[in-house]
């Protein structure tokens, strides 16, 4: 089911299907508008606009000095849906979770696993606001550093299209494609034996979500009541999370793995505005029927 | 959950309607708009 949803949202909000045809992209009003997901906004079929890729354009500008604008969609988002964006709303981490259904041996975790979790907020804090806020050229303007030199997002959903179908951008390809590209295979190929790669590493947007996770509508909760610790929501989650320990983890992209697995229904994923009450189907067998706030 | 945590979502979220308008008062909706209807070379690996 989520599969279908995450396919279903890269095509809608990508469904400017003339660009593709014709190697140019959408310019209407509805170009101002961010969207939650890392969608480039030079992908030929985009609506939207990318909040990473606004956040680095308003950033790097000589006049405004705080992107308020950006920062408004960044937080209504995270706000409304955390991660649940990254396991839902995200076309790159889509094209990830397929790519890790290919048969494979499969790598669950290694050694720096956890310390290179860090790596994405990194990214977020140098390539997508200091450099493109500090460095800039005679003129007063910065560059999107995060776009330019890594986002494999841009190079597969705006790159490749654009430059199939349109022979002017053909032809001034040079060295950054070429390091985008190889960029690409790499996390394209890795996706295949470690579930994404990105954006557990390297995804600045998810790096700002995730310090949503523990204060947006969209929770994970666990009636400790019902759990029996058998393990098993922790066996099924790609993103190494143990929800009995930490359902509000930064890292939980929400995909909801862990509550489908649950054997007993102790885990339940939703939008939570406030108290609520264990209601008798939410209740495993044999165990106590209760009305309490449910605790973290 | 303390009603403070419990408020923390609303509050982020009216937080971040307020940033959105007080954005499109301060000009940032043209650079988003010019930003993001003409082709990003930089995104493509061309710029």
């Amino acid at each position: 089911m989520r599969g279908w949803i995450q396919g279903a949202w890269t095509v809608v909000s990508n469904g400017y299907l003339v660009g593709f045809v014709q190697g140019r992209i959408w310019q209407g009003n509805s170009k101002a508008v961010c969207v939650p997901g890392l969608n480039c906004y030079s992908c030929p079929g985009a609506w939207g606009a990318c909040p990473i890729g606004s956040l680095q354009a308003v950033l790097a500008t000589r006049e405004i000095k705080f992107p308020l604008y950006v920062t408004g969609f960044l937080l209504a988002f995270g706000a409304l849906f955390g991660r649940f964006v990254c396991g839902f709303l995200c076309p790159f981490g889509w094209v990830q979770d397929l790519l890790y259904k290919i048969p494979s041996k499969k790598i669950r975790t290694f050694k720096y696993d956890r310390l290179l979790r860090y790596l994405k907020y990194v990214v977020l804090a140098v390539l997508v606001i200091l450099l493109p806020l500090l460095v800039k050229n005679a003129a007063g303007v910065g560059l999107p550093w995060f776009c330019k030199w890594v986002c494999p997002s841009g190079t597969l959903f705006a790159g490749i299209p654009l430059l199939l179908a349109n022979p002017t951008l053909r032809a001034v390809v040079g060295f950054i494609f070429s390091w985008k590209m190889a960029l690409l295979i790499l996390i394209m190929g890795l996706s295949v034996f470690i579930y994404r790669p990105f954006c557990k590493y390297l995804c600045p947007l998810g790096a700002t979500y995730a310090l949503f996770n523990k204060a947006s509508f969209y929770r994970l909760k666990l009636n400790e009541s019902a759990c029996t610790n058998c393990g098993e929501c922790k066996r099924a989650c790609n993103m190494g999370v143990d929800p009995t320990k930490a359902p509000d983890d930064m890292e939980c992209i929400r995909c909801g793995d862990c509550v489908k697995n649950c054997p007993t229904k102790a885990l339940t994923a939703g939008f939570f505005t406030g108290r609520r009450k264990i209601q008798p189907k939410d209740s495993v067998e044999g165990s106590e029927q209760i009305e309490i706030e449910i605790e973290e | 959950m303390s009603a403070g945590r419990r408020a923390l979502p609303l509050i982020l979220l009216a937080l971040g309607a307020g940033f959105l308008v007080l954005g499109i008062f301060n000009g940032e909706i043209a650079v988003v708009l010019s930003r993001a209807a003409n082709i990003c070379l930089e995104c493509i690996g061309i710029g």
